[in-house]
């Protein structure tokens, strides 16, 4: 059962769209990851849940009601921002009680204390250590596991992260959001995450809903969404960048046959392809398979001069130049920049994807 | 950002401070406009004219312009060695020391004035050591009433603008700058001229004109040191006004005045804007050095005895002159101050004034603090034009005490609105000119608070009083303290605009200070200390606990 439902959403800034009709759900105790570009529209979405800013059109249900009218402060979830927002005139053990302290039915000192220290642990921090502390005085991650407390500590019905991970290093945050997740599933929270990164949004998701210009791209788990990108611009986004602009010419056996610049292809139907669609092949990075001896001739032969060699743990990554298009393959054998070669390519590594709104345009 | 804090409150009140400016600012303002270009209700600039072509107000003119240029280049270079040694040294104190130099600025005219009497008048200690001294019959020193006096005083007042500008910015400055030109082979002579200078023009620039601004309004200083003789333009006004009557004379030479400190003021304001070079700055703690030889030891330490000499010996005097009465160490003046000897109506007991002044002040706090904070909250919500609400409440500071009492006095002083009896005159002209500090304290902090510390807040389940609260008023706390305590101490030592509009029942102690000063005998003399020590004290007091909230650099100059 979904928990929350965000039905046909429209904003606009300045007078210019910024959302345009998004609706997806959230189920109790899934973890959604709101996905794409900065710029796109994600926080103010995120802003419009928690009662920051109000709805153009459109409706926001919670627990099947419609949340429109609820003040900010009686909606009961939880937000951590982007830049923490930590409380710098309160020690660390004061800004994770401020939500116990905020409620009608106040709890005794005690057992927001035990409560505090409760939190501070489930985030991994010693609360004999850092209850006392400067909020000013930490670092980053403790910062970071500071503010997951403080929206952990009232137990909302439903947590939002707007890029909470944004201003750590790398390794930091591969961590962090790791130790997220595990945190969120543990105590069974529902939870909304934004970002514009993929590899966190892939590491931390049951479901994405990826964004681009205001509308939704695509809704999907993470597996299906990387498997089947809807369109040129979830590939691009995912870093799929080997695109060729292609023409359905017959369909049949299983088999789509396509006519493109750079020649023949042939892949395996989905079921939707007729003959004279227009759309893009995805070629895999996975796709070359075998380089073509001299004189062979036939489908799926990608002729070109490799421009760029360089070794990856467990393969090559090679670039292929051919006519005004660069593609990139990973590949186990070795090849010296500058050589012309002739790739086949694995039929079940292609794709035809639909042109995205932005690609079109 | 939607702040809902404001969303209950009607968005009508914070035009409050805007109505208040109208009424009490603007429109007088407009007034004198009026008056001095309008006096027969068609455009009639022979005011002008005459002013222009009379040889004793191009002399008021030219006199007024010419001791604010000296005391300005005085007071640089009185303050200059003071504001090195902050900004290069470190030493114990320091944050006191600089703290204590605040006070002379922050203190009333008409205490400033006194004390200085107090050392160098006819009956001051230096003439008095020099009669001893020497067996002579009269005092040698004859400053009371020359332009000398007046140089002291003012640098006196503003030798801490000095510091602190010009201080402060140099204590950022990079020492790679002057330690690069060394190792280039410049001696410290051409580091100096070349380097240093330069570098601190524009810190130098910005204190020369503020100091000159002041020194260019200056109104008590000058009407109880420079004698019946000098005038600047300021005092010129009040004498029009309060002897003469003149007052459409007067009004020509308020709205010289105000052309003049509008003028000064935007160009304060544009230099502050465009001098700011590119430089990176450098935390203290870098710039400043321990000091270590015995050649740098003695610099630090003459200095900072010159310094403390020169800015409590008067202050300190005055304290002390006022238990020295004819009959030994005792308080006979004090007491005196309770006892109304005349009988008269129009005499007002001391201890009345001591009862008007506190409670115009807890008026003025109140209301200057409640129109300061939503002021404050206008300007930093405000979609667009921030800098223009900054820039009108900060009019009143730019325009002279003795201009903007003359102003009630054309405007308040009849229907539609006649205040001319009216004990809130006071008050509100103290609020007028108190409202530009208490905004100036608070913005800083309220621009800081970063909106999603309240939507924190609120999400995570506060009300919107309760974010106002919890957020808030803990981060502004110390400046509204602040705020309250600059309303105060404007208000306790208000002279200019007080003594213009105040009826004789509503006397305050800068008003009554002033009157024992003008009659003769020791007893009024010695009165006039005492009073001055009252509000000296008092005003220590406050400035002392303000430094203590401020902290840091809170508050923009």
């Amino acid at each position: 059962m979904s928990l929350l439902k965000v039905l046909h959403v429209f904003k606009s800034y300045d007078g210019a769209p910024l959302l345009r009709d998004v609706s997806f759900d959230v189920g109790a105790g899934e973890i959604v990851c709101l996905l794409g570009p900065s710029g796109t529209g994600k926080t103010t979405l995120l802003r419009m849940i928690a009662g920051l800013e109000e709805l153009e059109a459109g409706q926001i249900l919670f627990e099947s009601r419609d949340v429109r009218g609820v003040p900010v402060h009686r909606r009961g979830f939880g937000l951590m921002f982007q830049d923490l927002a930590l409380f710098p005139h309160r020690s660390v053990y004061e800004n994770i009680a401020f939500g116990l302290r905020m409620h009608a039915q106040s709890l005794a000192e005690q057992e927001i204390r035990a409560r505090v220290e409760e939190t501070l642990a489930l985030v991994g921090l010693d609360a004999a250590r850092f209850a006392t502390r400067d909020v000013n005085h930490l670092s980053g991650g403790e910062q970071q596991r500071v503010a997951l407390a403080r929206s952990l500590a009232p137990r909302p019905r439903f947590l939002m992260f707007d890029e909470p991970l944004g201003a750590l290093d790398r390794i930091l945050r591969e961590q962090l959001v790791v130790d997220i997740r595990e945190l969120l599933k543990r105590i069974g929270m529902t939870a909304l995450y934004v970002t514009h990164d993929q590899e966190e949004a892939f590491a931390v998701a049951d479901r994405l809903v990826i964004l681009n210009e205001g509308h939704v791209e695509q809704i999907g788990s993470p597996p299906e969404v990387y498997h089947n990108p809807a369109n040129t611009f979830v590939a691009r986004f995912l870093g799929l960048t080997n695109l060729l602009d292609g023409q359905v010419i017959a369909v049949g056996d299983g088999l789509v046959h396509a006519a493109t610049a750079l020649g023949a292809f042939v892949f395996y139907s989905d079921g939707t392809a007729r003959v004279g669609d227009e759309g893009m092949l995805l070629l895999r990075p996975r796709a070359l398979v075998a380089l073509a001896e001299p004189g062979e001739e036939g489908d799926n032969m990608l002729r070109g001069w490799i421009v760029e060699s360089t070794m990856r743990a467990g393969h090559t990554r090679i670039v292929l130049a051919s006519d005004e298009h660069r593609f990139t393959f990973e590949w186990d054998g070795v090849e010296r920049v500058g050589e012309r070669v002739t790739c086949k390519l694995d039929p079940a590594k292609i794709s035809l994807l639909e042109l995205s709104v932005k690609s079109a345009s | 950002m939607v702040n809902r804090f404001f969303a209950l409150a009607p968005r009508i009140i914070f035009l409050l401070p805007l109505a208040f400016l109208a009424v009490f600012y603007f429109y007088p303002l407009a007034s004198i406009l009026a008056y001095s270009l309008l006096p027969n209700g068609a455009l009639d600039l022979s005011g002008i004219r005459e002013i222009f072509s009379d040889p004793y107000y191009l002399g008021v003119l030219w006199f007024t312009t010419r001791q604010a240029v000296v005391s300005t280049l005085l007071t640089l270079v009185v303050a200059f060695p003071a504001a090195y040694i902050f900004a290069r040294f470190r030493f114990r104190g320091q944050s006191f020391l600089r703290a204590l130099t605040t006070i002379p600025f922050l203190m009333p005219t008409i205490v400033v004035a006194p004390a200085f009497i107090a050392l160098l008048g006819p009956r001051g200690l230096l003439n008095l050591v020099l009669m001893n001294m020497f067996h002579l019959d009269a005092p040698p020193l004859k400053l009371v009433g020359t332009i000398g006096i007046i140089f002291i005083a003012h640098i006196f007042y503003n030798y801490t603008i000095v510091l602190r500008l010009v201080g402060g910015f140099w204590s950022n400055l990079d020492p790679q700058f002057e330690e690069s030109a060394r190792v280039l082979g410049a001696n410290r002579l051409r580091v100096f001229w070349n380097i240093t200078l330069p570098l601190l023009a524009p810190a130098l620039l910005a204190a020369a004109l503020l100091v000159f601004i002041f020194d260019f309004t200056s109104f008590g200083v000058i009407l109880i040191l420079g004698g019946a003789r000098l005038a600047t333009l300021e005092v010129e006004i009040y004498r029009q006004t309060a002897n003469l009557f003149n007052l459409q004379l007067a009004a020509v030479l308020s709205l010289l005045q105000i052309t003049f400190t509008f003028i000064f003021m935007l160009i304060y304001t544009r230099l502050q804007a465009r001098l700011a070079l590119p430089l990176k700055l450098r935390p203290q703690n870098v710039t400043r050095r321990a000091v270590k030889t015995a050649r740098e030891k003695i610099l630090v330490a003459t200095n900072l005895a010159a310094m403390l000499l020169f800015l409590l010996t008067p202050l300190a005097l005055l304290v002390l002159e006022s238990f020295d009465t004819p009959g030994g160490l005792g308080l006979a003046y004090y007491a005196e101050l309770g006892i109304n000897r005349r009988g008269s109506i129009t005499f007002i007991a001391p201890t009345d004034a001591i009862r008007n002044s506190l409670a115009f002040a807890v008026i003025t706090v109140v209301v200057a603090v409640s129109l300061g904070l939503l002021a404050a909250y206008s300007i930093v919500q405000a979609r667009r034009g921030t800098t223009l609400r900054d820039a009108i409440y900060l009019l009143p500071l730019a325009t002279s005490a003795v201009t903007l009492g003359f102003g009630f006095i054309l405007a308040l002083g009849r229907p539609p609105l006649d205040l001319r009896a009216s004990f809130w005159i006071i008050p509100i002209a103290h609020t007028l000119i108190a409202l530009p500090l208490v905004v100036r304290s608070l913005l800083p902090l309220l621009r800081d608070i970063k909106p999603n510390l309240r939507e924190a807040a609120s999400v995570l389940g506060a009300s919107p009083l309760r974010v106002w609260r919890e957020i808030d008023l803990p981060i502004v706390a110390r400046a509204l303290v602040v705020g309250a305590v600059f309303a105060f101490t404007v208000s306790m030592g208000e002279f200019g605009a007080t003594t213009l509009v105040a009826r004789p029942e509503y006397s305050t102690i800068p008003l009554a200070i002033y009157r024992f000063l003008g009659q003769p005998g020791l007893m009024n003399y010695g009165q006039a200390l005492a009073l001055s020590s009252i509000l000296m004290l008092v005003s220590a007091l406050a400035i002392v606990l303000m430094e203590r909230f401020r902290a840091g650099e809170v508050g923009e100059f």
